[in-house]
């Protein structure tokens, strides 16, 4: 099957839990393109499980839309999401073992998920190929039952179950979870595999170094995109809303509650200047077509800022000053199709401070 | 790979789990075909019963007639068994069930032996010989007759003499003996209703007077001779031999209409066909009804229990299922075919259960049939209802898995991934709410109407509610103790509380426990109080171990034949009658008082009170006075009127009338009165008036003595005589008999000698026979042609052999009153048996018969129970029980079966708890605390239901006999309730220990696994 390709827009997923509303998406936009492998990346509750599990049609979207392929998840039906998960999407949960009938042998497990393949649609490939595909085609290997299988190979079985009826796109929860690394590589060999065959990959996971292998990053963050990654660089998204979310060693210095300046400079950055910092103030220019909000264009923009602040209010200015120069993101970064310019072409990152950080780095993630 | 290939290897896989829901359906199935099989067999059985206990002779067809030999019982034998024959063989039911007849004629006769008068029957029998042992030849040819061995030693009889025999007005017949027989089995159903063999025996006493004393049958050679004189009055009949165990339940109805039919094709012929059978088919009907009204209320509550269960297992299995149906529905399965996969392995299995349930149905109900029906009766195997039972259980039970799993199989991917424990909804609220409400009509119905189909429903829908409210009552209880628990930190009660209170499902096992051990509570009590009913009526129907219907020739001679039978006392003489009285049937049972202790048995009392009863039975009396030949009377009259007065004695003979013989006319003044009387009993004096004398009778006389053959009255007692009528005449003694008569009309004047009790001393059983309920003393007809009067000495429930409504006399005075009164009655009313207890010598009936007794009936308690035991309400009862006990086992499976599927999340959670520190013992006695709640308190609460229930609603169920209730009286004993007790036990040991297994097994190194 022909790659598919995923469209979200301010995609909102809420769950309820003992008694409250839960909102695990927050207005995701996401746009993925046929034949991308991309890792979502994210702390726990991030959403990111929530995100792989609407893509899957396995939850509702509460408002926002979402395309996978040509359907549309929020429009389609019970028996609509059982076809496409049949025939477009594969889905590999997290645990390989929840992903399998433990009485049956490897080969068996894939003509299982072939089973539920739409009756008169196109013949799914042999079970052989599908094995092969992930790396276990060996004879002895098919016709072994789970609870015989090495972890790394039930994950690559999971993996193979999921891509049964050669699906356009492969959602895989933490393939890589609780694998040794030569496990992990065998399993990232055959997403790669399944990449390279024209797949549409995209994996749940807390590994950077997975994360890394993949194409492109994208972490989610209070159930929003967070940032984005590619080649290994990470970069924050600015939001629909203008939203950003900061990096973690940043947030230490300018943490929540923090007043800041953003400060156009005319190279196309901006500066993020805390409140009370004079010095910085003194030091910068004020864009001539940008002004913060109450300011002018071109006017200056004192340090202390109160009397523009409704009365009472009790927000703390930070005791250092520090200044970050960003540069603007170039526009094709705020379409809704954004396309990656390419290695080496792309935006850099202010002073270079983010240059070259790892998304670990970036969002203070130790797994 | 086919579905199946993953169905097969999902069973394989669960092969533990598989297996149980394989029995689990296989018993609902079973359930449901052994109620229609085995009510069908019981109605068999009752009917195979009724018609096997009735004599032969009166389920036979018989085609008779009986008149003069130009009438149509003169026709030929031959002729008339063709009528038979046409009649029956367009009949194909009958043709199948009758055997080749019998054809007999046979007409009084008799003859003179001295002055004697000899009466017998004088048969033509077709194939006699074959039921005789014949000594010379068998009469083959005219003229030819046998006579019995023992009339022909009684007679000097021998082979080859010729006697004169007289048949009808018709002048003598000459016979030439040409054998002698005995009968094989003179009491053999082929000899049918006829009594051939009387030898000595006096039927009807009457007879004695008009053809003199009875002898056994001569059988003649050829029909010619039995008809060779016109004016005999002949019997002819042609006896059909039906085989009564062949009679199918199925064949009655038409059984019915082809003998009514038959029986107006046969009046074509100017015969008759006689049968009881029609007769006995309506008794049957009624235990039939009551077994088709009764087995289906015991079935439904172990059918709807059964469902319940396997509803139950399904869904808990199901639920286990739930991550396999959400990779289903993960891979794209469409919901029908994901459906199809989560209820496949279910709906295989009960496929699987069905031919097995059904042949375990059908074998169970043929295992019933087999030890506690009626020998020969056999399960239906053609019968479709239990076929069509199979069909239905399985629908049923798809119906009971399709609900039970629908919402798990309803559920998301997601749900089913979390298996998020599904809230007791409101239609379960509302199911209890249902059967609540009809627990209290049934408790209402039953006040008013036991017998009403809701009050038969009581005992189970209280054992429903009470499930209902102990499985409640339990996680409000455990919820409260977990509290207290945490706050005393009590870890061992705190695992237990959280388990019993949290835990989903855990208390719909609670009301599963509580339901079955209720039903089998109820119905082991039940069946414990239905048996101990069915023995104290064994008992008292019969009064002793064994009892033998016997023929005898008179009382006295039964006495004789018994004492000569059993000198040791272990056996004795009884004779009965029973008399209608405001439309109950009350019994008189003549018994020997001094041997009641011996040989009698009285369900809850001791051989002493049987013997302190005989006591009572036969108080102190008069001595008998013996008299024969010449009798004179010493009297004095001092005062005569002008109305002439003979002076009589009464002398009692037994077995007759009493005889009045005059010593002559009263004189005035001192005079010896002498008559000649014959040998018997001196019972009395009488002036009796000259026939035409109405007038005034006036005597004032004293007796100073009496005196025959060394026998001397006492005269001077006044407790020894009174006057049989108060109208008239003052008796008095002072050393002499005072009699003081001043009366007018036609009656005579009897003063009776007492050597018995005035009024004979009687156990009363039930209400006297009197107007007034209560009377201490009444009058009714015993042993004599009259009424006699009684004196109650006490009062009982039941009696032996009178059961309920009867009364006990002793023997010898009550044949003793009877000969001083009127003489005894009529002997055809009279029943004549021998009582024997269990050391009573075992061939009794061939000593009986050589004292000249012939047994024609034997009965034992033990066999009476058994009997009773077939009948309508055991049958039910044993049912019910069946019904409790496998719900019992269905419970047990049920809670060995949850403890086993959460087994493997248990055993983590206890590895969990030692790793945090827990000790093994803690946790020991949390899961024993749990256990000891979740199946401790309701089988306790189950089975304290079950007997209260019982305990309620048993007085308005007939225990023994269709239509009768009884009084529930229970003797502690080893029976059904003490083994349902034990079971109980045994059903909590076994749940402890497997459960108390599982901490064994839940080491800390089983958590490596989840690293």
């Amino acid at each position: 099957m022909a790659a598919i390709g995923v469209t979200c827009r301010g995609l909102v997923s809420i769950y309820r839990l003992e008694g409250y509303d839960v909102v695990a998406l927050a207005g995701v936009d996401l746009d993925i393109a046929p034949g991308e492998s991309v890792a979502l990346l994210g702390p726990s509750g991030s959403g990111k499980s929530t995100l792989l599990s609407v893509l899957a049609g396995l939850m509702r979207p509460a408002a926002g839309r979402a395309h996978v392929g040509e359907v549309d998840l929020a429009k389609a039906g019970e028996p609509d999401l059982a076809k496409m998960r049949s025939a477009q999407v594969g889905v590999a949960l997290q645990g390989a073992q929840r992903n399998l009938l433990p009485y049956l042998t490897a080969e068996q497990n894939v003509r299982f998920a072939q089973r539920g393949a739409v009756r008169g649609g196109p013949k799914p490939p042999s079970a052989r190929e599908v094995l092969n595909l992930v790396g276990m085609a060996g004879r002895g290997r098919m016709r072994l039952k789970p609870g015989q299988l090495t972890p790394g190979e039930r994950q690559r079985l999971a993996l193979a179950v999921a891509l049964a009826n050669r699906p356009g796109l492969l959602l895989a929860d933490e393939p890589t979870s609780q694998l040794d690394t030569n496990a992990r590589d065998d399993v990232l060999a055959a997403l790669d595999s399944v990449h390279r065959n024209g797949t549409t990959v995209i994996v749940v996971t807390h590994d950077p170094d997975v994360g890394a292998r993949m194409g492109r990053t994208v972490t989610i963050r209070d159930g929003r995109v967070g940032g984005e990654g590619r080649s290994g660089e990470e970069f924050a998204v600015v939001g629909r809303d203008g939203s950003v979310h900061l990096p973690a060693d940043v947030l230490e210095m300018l943490p929540p509650g923090t007043y800041l300046r953003v400060i156009p400079q005319k190279d196309g950055s901006a500066l993020l200047v805390p409140a009370d910092s004079a010095a910085a103030v003194a030091a910068a220019e004020v864009s001539s077509d940008y002004a913060p909000t109450g300011y002018a264009p071109g006017e200056y923009v004192p340090a202390e800022l109160p009397q523009r602040y409704p009365s009472g209010d009790t927000h703390r200015l930070p005791e250092t000053a520090t200044s970050y120069p960003v540069q603007s993101v170039p526009s094709q970064w705020n379409s809704d199709t954004r396309q990656f310019p390419g290695t080496g072409s792309g935006p850099t990152v202010g002073d270079g401070v983010h240059t070259g950080r790892r998304p670990a780095d970036y969002y203070g993630e130790e797994r | 790979m086919t579905g199946w290939t993953v169905l097969l290897r999902g069973m394989r896989y669960r092969a533990g789990r598989s297996l149980v829901v394989l029995i689990l359906a296989a018993i609902a199935v079973t359930a449901a075909v052994l109620t229609p099989a085995y009510e069908k067999a019981a109605r068999q059985s009752v009917l195979t019963d009724s018609l096997r206990d009735a004599p032969a002779y009166s389920t036979s067809l018989t085609v008779s007639a009986v008149g003069p030999v130009n009438s149509p019982a003169g026709e030929p034998l031959p002729d008339s068994t063709l009528v038979g024959d046409q009649a029956f063989g367009h009949r194909p039911l009958i043709k199948s069930l009758i055997s080749r007849p019998t054809a007999a004629v046979d007409t009084p006769a008799s003859l003179k032996i001295g002055s004697d008068t000899w009466g017998f029957r004088y048969v033509y029998r077709q194939g006699a010989c074959k039921l005789l042992k014949v000594t010379g030849a068998c009469p083959s040819d005219t003229g030819q007759i046998i006579v019995s061995d023992r009339a022909a030693k009684a007679h000097n009889w021998a082979v080859g003499q010729k006697l004169s025999i007289e048949l009808g007005a018709g002048t003598p017949q000459v016979r030439e003996i040409v054998g002698t027989y005995t009968p094989r089995d003179p009491v053999g159903s082929e000899w049918g209703a006829h009594v051939y063999f009387t030898e000595g025996v006096i039927a009807d006493p009457n007879s004695v007077e008009k053809k003199g004393y009875p002898t056994d049958a001569m059988f003649a050679g050829a029909e010619e001779d039995v008809k060779a004189v016109p004016s005999a009055t002949l019997n002819m009949e042609i006896v059909y031999p039906v085989a009564v165990g062949s009679v199918k339940l199925d064949d009655v109805a038409a059984l019915r209409d082809q003998i009514a039919s038959a029986s107006v094709d046969i009046a074509g012929g100017d015969l008759a066909l006689n049968t009881q059978l029609p007769g006995i088919l309506d008794e049957v009907s009624h235990d039939q009804a009551e077994i088709s009204r009764t087995i289906p209320v015991v079935a439904v509550p172990l059918l709807l229990l059964v469902v319940g269960v396997l509803m139950m297992l399904v869904a808990t299995l199901t639920e286990e299922r739930s991550p396999e149906i959400a990779l289903a529905k993960l891979r794209g399965y469409p919901a029908g075919r994901a459906s199809r996969f989560g209820l496949g392995e279910v709906l295989l299995l009960i496929t699987l259960a069905t031919p097995i349930g059904l042949a375990a149905g059908l074998g169970a109900a043929e295992l019933a049939a087999r030890t506690v029906l009626a020998p020969g009766v056999h399960v239906d195997v053609t019968d479709t209802l239990p076929l069509a039972a199979a069909g239905a259980a399985l629908i049923a039970a798809f119906v009971a898995a399709w609900a039970a799993s629908r919402r798990t199989v309803q559920s998301g991917v997601l749900s089913l991934l979390r298996r998020v424990p599904h809230r007791t909804g409101w239609r379960a609220s509302a199911g209890e709410g249902i059967a609540v409400a009809l627990a209290a009509a049934a408790l209402v119905a039953a006040w008013q109407d036991r017998s009403s189909p809701l009050a038969l429903l009581a005992a189970p829908l209280f054992a429903i509610v009470a499930g209902i409210i102990v499985g409640r009552l339990l996680r409000v209880f455990s919820a409260v103790r977990l509290r207290l628990a945490r706050h005393r930190g009590n870890v061992a009660t705190m695992l237990a509380a959280a388990q019993l209170a949290r835990r989903p499902g855990r208390h719909r096992v609670v009301m599963v426990v509580t339901i079955a051990l209720a039903l089998l509570g109820f119905a082991a009590t039940a069946w414990d109080v239905s048996a101990q009913a069915r023995s104290t009526q064994a008992s008292l129907t019969l009064g002793a171990a064994r009892v033998y219907t016997v023929n005898a020739t008179d009382t006295q001679a039964l006495i004789a034949a018994v004492r000569q039978a059993a000198p040791d006392g272990s056996a004795m003489p009884v004779v009965r009658r029973s008399e209608r009285y405001a439309d109950d049937l009350v019994s008189v049972v003549g018994v020997p008082a001094d041997q009641l202790g011996k040989v009698a048995t009285w369900p809850g009392h001791s051989s002493a009170e049987l013997t302190e009863l005989g006591t009572k039975l036969r108080p102190k009396a008069g001595e008998q006075v013996k008299v024969s030949g010449r009798l004179t009377a010493h009297v004095t009259v001092h005062q005569l009127g002008s109305a002439l007065l003979q002076l009589e004695v009464l002398i009692a003979r037994p077995g007759q009338t009493p005889l009045y013989t005059s010593l002559g006319h009263l004189q005035k003044g001192t005079h010896d009165y002498t008559g000649t009387v014959p040998e018997g009993r001196f019972v009395g004096l009488a002036l009796v008036r000259d026939a035409a004398d109405g007038g005034r009778a006036q005597v004032s006389m004293d007796v100073e003595s009496l005196r025959s053959d060394g026998s001397e009255p006492d005269v001077g007692d006044p407790s020894l005589w009174q006057p049989v009528r108060d109208d008239g005449i003052t008796v008095n003694a002072d050393g002499s008999l005072k009699l003081d008569v001043d009366a007018t009309g036609n009656a005579d004047f009897v003063v009776s000698y007492l050597d018995t009790p005035a009024a004979l001393p009687v156990a009363l059983a039930g209400e006297a026979p009197d107007d007034d309920r209560h009377a201490k003393t009444f009058t009714f007809l015993a042993f004599a042609e009259d009424p006699q009067k009684f004196a109650v000495v006490r009062t009982a429930d039941g009696l032996p052999r009178a059961g309920v409504h009867g009364m006990l006399v002793d023997l010898d005075y009550a044949l003793r009153r009877a000969d001083a009164t009127t003489g005894p009655t009529d002997g055809t009313r009279m029943i004549s048996e021998v009582w024997a207890n269990s050391a009573a010598p075992a061939d009794l009936p061939q000593r009986l018969a050589a004292a000249g007794v012939t047994v024609t009936r034997t009965q034992t308690i033990e066999g009476l129970d058994e009997q009773l035991g077939r009948r309508a309400p055991a049958l039910a009862w044993r049912l019910y029980l069946l019904a409790g006990v496998v719900a019992a086992a269905l419970a047990l499976a049920l809670v060995l079966l949850v403890a086993r599927l959460g087994a493997a999340a248990r055993r983590h959670e206890f590895a969990a708890l030692r790793v945090t520190g827990v000790k093994a013992k803690v946790l020991r006695r949390g899961v024993r605390r749990e256990h000891m709640a979740l199946i401790g308190l309701p089988i306790l609460a189950g089975f304290v239901v079950g007997v209260g229930s019982a305990v309620l609603m048993l007085p308005g169920f007939p225990l023994v006999t269709v239509g009768e209730v009884s009084p529930v009286k229970w003797t502690p004993t080893i029976g059904a309730l003490a083994g349902a007790a034990v079971a109980g036990l045994l059903c909590l040991i076994v749940a402890l220990v497997v459960a108390v297994r599982l901490v064994r097994r839940a080491a800390p190194e089983l958590l490596r696994g989840d690293v």
